[in-house]
Parts: C-alpha cells; structure tokens; sequence
C-alpha cells in the first residue's frame, strides 16, 4: 500500500475534534426482512452507536427506517403500487447492560385488514411502496431514497451512543388474502425486503414522495385514522381490470377490422366522500399494441361539469419504468378532463429489429416478440366535492387523434371535442362507418387482439352473434378466441 | 410460416386503405351481407364484419352501467364508530372499498358485464368486536 494512501486511512479512523458534530448519513442495512416475515436485524452490522445517536438526534429523537417494499405483481398489487402489513416491531438496545425495549412505532399509512383465517378487520400500519422505479432526485439527499419506499418510525426517548447492542425485529402481518383486496394487497408474497437507517432529509423526502400510495386500497392515513375522514373508491371496471380500447384509424373510411390500429389498457377510479361524493379522480393505463402506420395522440376524456375544478398531476413512464422527460406534468382541471398521455405514438413506441433496421407494427405481427409498453397514472383533486351522478358514464371517452389525417375518432355515441379537428371542418359529428360499425370499441381485459388484418369476427367466431343477439346471447364472446387469429397479448403481458 | 397473415406489416397503410376502400364500394363481400336499415337483427351468414352489415342503432357495448340498490346499512348494529363497505363482482373483483356514512346511503353505480345481475357486499368496522358481515346484492 502506498504511503499516502497508509495515511488517508489512519486519518479516517481518528475520532474527529471535541464538539464537533460530524454528520449523521443514512446506511443499508445488510439484515433483511426475510420472505416467512420476519426480520431479526442487527444495526451494528452496518452503523455504530455513535451513527445511531446522530441519527436520533438528527431526526427530533425517533429513529427512522426504510423499507423497500419487494412484493410479486398479483392482484391489485404491481409494480407502481404494492404493500405489506406489519404485525409488530421492537427496537432493542443493550445500555450500560440493560436491556431496552421500544414496541411502539409509527408509520405514515394504516388499513384495516383481517388475519389469516379471520374474517375480523382490525387498524393495522401499513408500509407501501413501488418496484423497480427509476426515481431521480437533487437536493440533500442519499442516493437510498431512490430505491426505498415507506419509513417506520420509533420515538427513543434516551442518548444510545453507547450502546452495546442495537436490533429491530419485525413481523409482518400474514393477512387473510383469500377474501381479496385489501388483504390480498396488504399481504407479503414475494423475496425479502430491504431495509435502511434514514436521516431526517432523507426521511421527509420518503414521506413526502410517499410512492405507490395514489392507488393503494382502503389507505388510511395515520394522522385521520381515529378522526374519520377516510375515502372510499370506486373502481371502473374493478380494482385489478382495465378496459381495452381499440381502434380502426382510417377514419371516415371503412377500415379492415383487425381493431388493432391502436389498443390501450386503462382504468379511472373516484375517491369517494362519506356522502357519495367526488374529491379526486384517477387512472392509469398502458399501451397495449400499435398496428399503423399512422401516428396517433391518445386521449382519455372524462366529462365534467363546466365549473368543475381541481388540481392534479399525470406522469408518463416508459417501458423500463423510467419517467419521460417532462413528466410529471401538472393538471389544472376547468369542467373536462381531459389528457393524452400517449402522444405520436409511432414515434413514442415502435419495433424496429435491431439487425435489418425494418420497422415493424407493435404486438400485431406474429412474427415479432411482444413488447412492453408505456405506463400512464394521473390523480386530480377535486377543489370541491361533486355528485357522483354528475360524472360521465363509465368507460368514459377514449378517443384519438390521427396526426396523418388530422381527424379524432370516438366511440359511437360520442361527439367530436377537439376544436381544430378536420371532424369539425368536415361536418362529420358520427362515429359510425358505411357498415354500421364503430371505430373505436372497448373491451373486457381479458379480449386478445386480432393480429394483423384479420377480421375481429374472424378472431372471434361468437362476436356477431352476441351484437346481432341485441347483446343477449354469447356475452362471454372474448372469453373464445380463434386462437390462430389473435395475438397472445394478454394482461399478464401488458401490466407492469 | 402462419397460414393466415400474408401481408408483411411493412406492407404500407395507404395500399391496405386503397384495397379496402375498394373493397368496400364493391359491396363489402357479396352474399352474405346482411341488408341494413331495417331494423331487424338478421343472422349473420359470415362471422366477419366485413361481410355483414348492421342496422342504425346496435349497441356495440361490452358493458353495461348498473346502479346498486341502496344497502340498508343501518340495520346493522356495530361497536365501531367508522363504517366501511365493500363491493365486489362474484369473481372477486373490486369494485368499491372504502368508509360509507351508514345513515345516508348513496347510490353507486358500477359497470358490469353484460348478464351479471348480482354483486358481493361486505360491511365491517374498525372494531375489534365486529366481525365482518357478508351478503349478496341482486341486481
């Protein structure tokens, strides 16, 4: 070793100079949550009792932990929203040789869930998360607020700077998953989950960043808890389906009826008053495939009243989950709402094989491999209730806007909304083509696409007898395909 | 090689339009489509829509708005001073969750598919001394 370096080292051992405090930094720890629930984790592996003082003192006398929350992609759980349940907590500490126990903590959400084999629902803290994000962040924080989730708080009322021993043990709640959602949600399913010591920058960040917790299940904010105030919500069409819109873009013209010009998943929910009524919207939703040519800016529009107003944002994330740059964009909502989260889809998701460079459609073609898709959530705030009954009818407005032709198409019973639309110059108002049929449908998730020129009711043998049944007969159409028509795009492919 | 995708996806979408755009003023397909207009519902010769057509005002929905009937919650009679329902489809999956005020029931509208006429209920409180009360709801 070199001289220099011999010494770097020695100077880095040395305490530091009398009353000065040296800066408390926020650790992983190398103990985990294990996947049974468990974790028996020793602080000492990774910090000092010196660390773990600064780090009380730094945060107002609690000491703060961070979870990252690790859970398989079930249910309504996934990667932007998943969440555990803890039993119990203890931190342990061995001062001066005796032995201290704090069991009381905190953590920023509760829920009410039944334990296994019960089917009584008590308050429990939750911690939730997301997976795999890509968070970037300035400011004085460490880089583990980029990976980690929810923190989980202990207030320790004594100096523990000379600690002998420092250990956390948790439990997390094994919940009664089977009656669904919210113990399916709250339950723990997947690896281990790591775990950190958090400063109070990087403990404020977490807890204003608060991930995942937009479309959580019966979130129940710790500071309302025993106040009331808690949301409900209602889910269109569920907590864990999507309807899948899709489209014919040669509008006014007859196309071929593949309905897979454009296919998008998505799903609105509305938080619910005590009363019945609005305070927030939100949704989500995926790109599902793209078989055009034509570039396309897709919309979601959610009517309502002119004097409506709120406030809210919507992000955009590309397939390896990373924001788009923009994103996340403001929503100042006046009576309308409504966003394009995907917009020139041509250029915003393509398939192009990286050997020959030949540009292919997106999960149409059956000779190429599926593709993931861009990812939209957005959630507004409404700045005073409204009644339910002044929403628009679920599945709302999903239309487009074709930039090759300039027109927008709509569902059948819609009206053309964009004011620059060759619709409006053209005087065409329906959305309906010369064979009657519309040119955007929406179907159950579990529908599969058509690949590439073929017929929906080619793809789907029982499809005309369920319309020309007026909808009485073969109402399960979707659920039986013409296998050697579809596209194997189903939603364990296309949610993330 | 699959037997029923010839067109490349290169295959440009102009061509595709010109095709079917002929397609189309040449009659769509010949005879098995369906006469328009009339209102009746015909059954289809062909399960292709492009070799049916179909009259003004069928119903292209997959799903159907419902309103659920108002639960009498009062009814029950709980510790808990916050009451909280659920709603979901017999499949299990959810459709509302959340506190309600028990003594002003509200109507909520879900959106169903087409011959589901009945829903799962579940009413529960914070309380440790109310067990959760299941029920169905007939549409």
């Amino acid at each position: 070793m070199k001289p220099y370096l011999i010494a770097a080292l020695f100077l880095s051992l040395l305490p530091g100079p009398p009353g000065h405090a040296v800066a408390a930094e926020s650790v992983q720890l190398t103990d985990v949550i294990k996947s049974n629930g468990n974790g028996d984790i020793d602080l000492f592996k990774d910090t000092s009792a010196t660390n773990l003082e600064q780090l009380r003192l730094d945060n107002g006398g609690d000491l703060v932990f961070a979870v990252d929350v690790n859970e398989a992609a079930e249910g309504s759980e996934k990667a932007s929203c998943q969440g555990i349940t803890v039993a119990s907590a203890t931190l342990l500490f061995t001062l001066d040789g005796i032995d201290y126990q704090y069991t009381v903590f905190a953590t920023q959400t509760r829920t009410l869930v039944a334990t296994q084999g019960s089917t009584n629902r008590l308050p429990y803290y939750t911690l939730i998360g997301d997976a795999g994000s890509n968070r970037i962040t300035t400011g004085p924080t460490s880089d583990l607020v980029t990976v980690f989730d929810a923190t989980l708080r202990f207030a320790v009322d004594r100096d523990i700077s000379s600690a002998t021993q420092a250990r956390l043990v948790v439990e997390l709640l094994d919940t009664h998953a089977a009656l669904g959602d919210p113990e399916a949600f709250y339950d723990y399913s997947n690896g281990f989950e790591d775990v950190a010591l958090l400063t109070a920058a990087d403990a404020a960040y977490l807890d204003t960043l608060a991930p995942g917790t937009a479309e959580a299940p019966l979130l129940l904010p710790a500071e309302t808890f025993f106040t009331g105030g808690g949301n409900g919500r209602a889910y269109y069409p569920s907590s864990t389906g999507h309807y899948l819109a899709a489209y014919e873009d040669l509008f006014p013209y007859r196309g071929d009826y593949d309905f897979n010009d454009l296919v998008v998943a998505y799903r609105v929910y509305t938080d619910l008053d005590q009363g019945g009524n609005i305070t927030a919207i939100g949704a989500e939703g995926y790109l599902v495939a793209r078989g055009s040519d034509y570039s396309h800016d897709w919309h979601l529009r959610i009517g309502l009243p002119a004097a409506v107003t709120g406030s809210g944002s919507i992000s955009v994330f590309d397939p390896g989950n990373t924001t788009l740059p923009g994103y996340p964009v403001a929503i100042n909502l006046l009576g309308d709402l409504d966003i394009a989260p995907f917009e020139d889809t041509r250029n915003l998701w393509s398939d192009i094989d990286p050997d020959t460079g030949i540009e292919y459609f997106v999960n149409t073609d059956w000779r190429r491999p599926l593709l993931r898709g861009h990812r939209f959530t957005l959630h507004v705030t409404l700045d005073n209730p409204l009644a339910l009954s002044a929403l628009e009818s679920p599945p709302f407005d999903p239309y487009l806007y074709v930039r090759n032709t300039g027109y927008e198409i709509h569902r059948q019973d819609k009206a053309p909304v964009l004011a620059g639309s060759r619709n409006q110059q053209d005087g065409l108002t329906g959305f309906s083509d010369a064979n009657g049929y519309p040119f955007a449908q929406v179907f159950p998730q579990d529908w599969r696409l058509p690949s590439e020129y073929n017929d929906l009711g080619k793809a789907y043998p029982e499809y005309l007898d369920f319309i020309f049944s007026g909808r009485n007969t073969n109402t399960d159409w979707h659920k039986r395909p013409a296998d050697n028509w579809t596209r194997p795009v189903h939603s364990g492919h296309w949610k993330w | 090689m699959h037997p029923f995708n010839p067109l490349p996806s290169r295959f440009t979408r102009g061509i595709a339009c010109l095709l079917l755009a002929l397609l189309g003023g040449c009659g769509g397909g010949g005879g098995g489509q369906q006469s328009a207009g009339d209102g009746a519902l015909l059954e289809p010769a062909s399960t292709a829509l492009a070799d049916n057509s179909v009259p003004v005002g069928v119903s292209f929905e997959n799903f159907d708005v419902a309103t659920v009937p108002m639960l009498a919650l009062n009814q029950y009679v709980f510790s808990g001073q916050h009451t909280y329902l659920k709603l979901s489809r017999p499949d299990g999956e959810l459709l509302f969750l959340g506190e309600v005020d028990p003594t002003q029931p509200y109507d909520l509208s879900v959106h169903l598919a087409p011959g589901d006429d009945h829903l799962r209920y579940e009413v529960f409180t914070e309380s440790p001394l109310d067990d959760t009360v299941f029920g169905e709801i007939l549409l």
